[in-house]
């Protein structure tokens, strides 16, 4: 139907509706005995002009359901039962009229129909004609064509060959009876048989006997069912049989073809032992990999950049505190801020790897929100796409790991690494680890005490090259004890060698110990030379005194005699006159006054006072005591430079002391030049102490001398010249001062004696 | 004792000493009285006062509080110590305790005469006392 028709039905069926409703209210306001429910009639009448039959009918049920209302409810003013019959027989006549108006319509459009049906065989009829003409002509044709089609086919069929024998899966095609008909080459390959061998055969020889039957009852069902093609993998686990007689596994589809009553199987197969075995080598990987993640309590995440979406798994979650499918900045919210930038710079969509292994390791804190910090350690790769300039991190894949126990455990064993290390690195002690007669460590002190000043000269050499060999016996045994489990062993004093070849004396104490590494020896040694010189020199000084105290008693007793001696010698020289006599007497007063002076120096350590100190001026103490030398300087003819510091400070010492100092250098000086020289005397200040200097210009002390000049009874004066005790008692005395004396000498030029007294306060 | 003569006291415990300083003294003219501890050598002089007192210190009833009564019977006699290997505390003790001079063991003679006479020479002068020695004690 067209829209205007459309348009004119719709206002139709209106106008009708319309009408049917106003004629039914005035039916209701009028009496009941008005017969305007004829008026009716007129909407009816234009229902006739609906395309529909069925629209008179319905219309004419409407006006007699309305009339009937109308009746019921209209005023009442002739009998309702003479109004009940007017009403029934309009409505009769009503329905005879519509009945007949429908009919005469129905019939016109019949007509009009069969006039359009004659039309449309007319047309046929040509069309065929024209049809007709048309298959003549395509016959002609297809003749024609007929032996280029033949051409197509053998290129199809060869092209259907070339591919069935270079497909990478075998093919095999069998009869309905399983006889092999075609076997291509992938399948020579994958069977170990050649395609002539099989050819005839049946299917069961390439299957393993206890899947014969079951193969056979599938096949026979498969082709009763008309499913074109379906996976053989459905059966189970399928194995096919080599030529060598090796089962394998193989994945298998097949289909069926109906060539003139015949069926034809073909299944494709595919071998897939390796594919097999890469899974089963996957799932072991993914299955290590689980358990690594699992062990290692590692989260794993992926980010995928372009979309700014993490994925973790619990774990990670669980340390990152957020979930999945968060943003990196979710991620990262629990991250220290101090160690947020540089792993965001390691994951930045930017980030350019310098290097083809995209993959870094950070170390960072989570600062959890309830206030508790862990450390984390994330490894991560970055995958890249795109090349040169749009090369572009995609996606990051890490995990994130807990470490915060071991750094703790990392923290302490640092703190006590440390701790040793201060305590080795500052210990008075030397310290050599040994291992396997190897020095594997020596502390500063260590390579001190050895004179060494690198590491390299101790470390790596043998422990024996160290000590002198007079230890070695006791050190094999020492190590043999300590190996044998021993923990420690007494502490002994021993020598050992420094680099510039002289013996030092040193404490030895020694453990052993037990690491990964084996057993090791602990040493520790310590200087006891300094020890060993004041043992030395008490002994020394302890039988001076002992001496002295000796010397002392005697003094009285030997002192008569040795005068008695003297004087009788004496006497008897100026009463003689034989000249050989006088030089006896004078032999014998010689050795009596030298045996004069030496009870006198012992008895100077005998008597020795203990010191009252003051403070003291020095440079008076100097110019009395060369003043006193005077004459006996000229007479040698030494000649004194005095050069004593003005601003020189006070010393705190003895005054009488310091004088027997002076006279006792002044000697010494004046004795090692018979034949004169220069005396040169110095005073100066060196840093908190005063520095005193006593210089001669004789002949010098040979070194092998100079360390023994004030050892008592050293002499090497003539004999008789000298007591051996004149140095001696010098260093007591400035020793007792808290000072120190030295002596340096070159041979040929002189000897300088220098002493350092504390300063007075 | 001889009229004239300074009379010197000898006093030493040893007897070898003592006739050493003796021989020694001799010559130069002195009257010489000898005793061999302390005591003999204080009643020598309670006795008499030598000219001059040449005395050790260490024996029975000796020591520097010997000087010291020698001292106090006889002021102005001059005595000489003599010590065998002296030190210079003993020196100051006796010299605080009166004595005029002060020698060490072993002594030169020849000093210990010029010595001798130095003081007699100078206590001759300031007024000679005569020393009234009755005997010699051992």
């Amino acid at each position: 139907m067209n829209p205007p028709a459309e348009t004119a039905t719709r206002l139709g069926a209106g106008l009708v509706a319309l009408l049917a409703l106003s004629i039914f209210v005035f039916d209701l306001l009028t009496p009941l005995g008005w017969a305007d429910w004829l008026l009716y009639f007129i909407p009816l009448v234009l229902t006739l002009q609906s395309p529909r039959d069925r629209d008179a009918y319905n219309f004419a049920a409407v006006a007699t359901v309305l009339t009937a209302l109308g009746g019921y409810f209209s005023p009442g003013d002739v009998h309702p039962a003479m109004a009940v019959m007017n009403r029934v027989l309009g409505l009769a006549v009503m329905w005879g009229l519509t009945w007949m108006m429908v009919r005469q319509k129905q019939s016109r459009s019949q007509l009009v129909g069969a006039r359009a049906a004659q039309a449309q065989a007319e047309a046929g009829r040509e069309a065929a004609v024209a049809a007709r003409e048309l298959a003549e002509a395509s016959a002609t044709g297809a003749m024609h064509r007929e032996s280029q089609v033949a051409r197509d086919l053998l290129l199809s069929s060869l092209r259907l060959d070339g591919i069935v024998q270079s497909a990478m899966d075998a093919i095999i095609t069998s009869d309905d009876r399983m006889q092999i008909l075609l076997f291509n080459e992938a399948a020579e390959r994958m069977f170990h048989c050649t395609a002539r061998d099989a050819i005839g055969c049946s299917m069961d020889r390439f299957l393993p006997a206890r899947f014969r039957e079951a193969h056979r009852h599938h096949v026979e069902k498969f082709g009763r069912s008309h499913v074109t093609s379906r996976k053989m993998g459905q059966l189970g686990t399928v194995v096919g049989l080599r030529g060598n007689g090796e089962e394998f596994p193989v994945e298998a589809a097949i289909s069926h073809i109906v060539v003139e009553g015949t069926t034809f199987y073909t299944v494709i197969l595919r071998d897939i032992t390796e594919r097999l075995r890469a899974e089963a080598h996957l799932r072991g990987i993914e299955e290590r990999s689980r358990l690594a993640l699992e062990a290692g309590q590692l989260g794993a995440w992926e980010y995928d950049v372009t979309a700014d979406v993490v994925q973790l798994d619990a774990r990670a979650q669980a340390l990152h505190r957020c979930a999945t499918g968060v943003s990196l900045g979710a991620m990262m919210a629990s991250v220290d801020p101090g160690d947020l930038h540089a792993l965001q710079e390691l994951m930045s969509p930017t980030h350019r790897p310098d290097t083809p292994d995209a993959r870094f390791t950070s170390e960072c804190r989570m600062r959890y929100p309830d206030g508790e910090v862990r450390w984390m350690v994330v490894r991560a790769q970055a995958f890249f796409e795109g090349t040169g300039a749009g090369l572009r991190v995609t996606r990051v894949v890490g995990t994130t790991q807990d470490v915060t126990a071991r750094k703790r455990v990392e923290h302490l064993i640092r703190q006590s690494e440390e701790r040793y290390r201060r305590l080795v690195a500052v210990s008075p002690y030397g310290i050599l680890v040994m291992r396997a007669e190897r020095v594997i460590f020596a502390n500063d002190q260590a390579l001190k005490l050895f004179g060494a000043v690198k590491a390299e000269e101790i470390v790596g050499r043998s422990p024996f090259d160290l000590f002198h060999q007079d230890s070695h016996a006791a050190m094999r045994e020492r190590a043999g004890e300590l190996l044998g489990g021993s923990q420690v062993v007494p502490m002994v004093e021993e020598q050992i060698l420094r680099r510039d070849g002289l013996p030092m004396d040193v404490e030895v104490s020694s453990a052993g110990f037990s690491d990964e590494e084996g057993p090791a020896m602990l040493v520790m040694l310590r200087d006891i030379s300094e020890r060993k010189r004041l043992q030395d020199r008490l002994r020394k000084t302890e039988r001076i005194a002992e001496l002295g105290t000796v010397a002392s008693g005697m003094a009285h007793e030997i002192g008569t005699p040795m005068n008695v001696i003297l004087g009788r010698a004496e006497y008897l020289m100026d009463r003689v006159t034989d000249e050989t006599v006088k030089r006896g007497l004078q032999t014998i007063v010689a050795q009596v006054e030298r045996i004069t002076r030496v009870m006198n120096q012992l008895l100077a350590v005998a008597r020795r006072k203990p010191p009252e100190r003051g403070s003291l001026a020095l440079r008076e103490v100097i110019e009395s005591s060369v003043e006193m030398f005077q004459e006996r300087l000229a007479k040698n003819r030494v000649q004194v430079e005095m050069q004593l510091e003005e601003a020189c400070p006070k010393v705190q010492a003895d005054a009488d002391q310091m004088n027997q100092v002076l006279i006792n250098l002044i000697m010494n000086a004046v004795h090692a030049m018979p034949d004169g020289g220069q005396l040169r005397i110095g005073m100066a200040q060196a840093d908190s102490m005063v520095k005193l200097t006593v210089a001669d210009t004789g002949s010098g002390i040979p070194p092998e001398v100079i360390a023994r000049v004030f050892d008592p009874f050293f002499t090497t004066k003539e004999f008789g010249k000298g007591t051996g005790l004149g140095l001696t008692v010098v260093k007591g005395i400035i020793e007792e001062h808290h000072g120190s004396i030295s002596a340096e000498s070159l041979e040929g030029q002189g000897t300088t004696f220098t002493i350092l007294l504390p300063k007075g306060g | 004792m001889i009229e004239g003569k300074p009379a010197v006291l000898v006093v030493d415990d040893d007897g070898e000493m003592r006739s050493l300083l003796c021989d020694s003294l001799w010559r130069e003219g002195y009257a010489l009285h000898e005793a061999g501890d302390g005591e003999a050598a204080f009643q020598l002089v309670l006795s008499a006062v030598p000219n001059l007192i040449l005395t050790e210190i260490r024996f029975d009833a000796g020591g520097v509080d010997y000087i010291n009564r020698l001292r106090a019977i006889a002021p102005s006699c001059p005595i000489v110590v003599m010590t065998a290997f002296g030190d210079e505390q003993v020196r100051m003790k006796v010299l605080r305790a009166g004595a005029t001079a002060y020698f060490s063991k072993p002594v030169h003679l020849a000093e210990l005469r010029s010595c001798v006479r130095q003081l007699i020479r100078e206590e001759n002068r300031s007024g000679p006392q005569h020393v009234a020695a009755t005997e010699v004690a051992r």
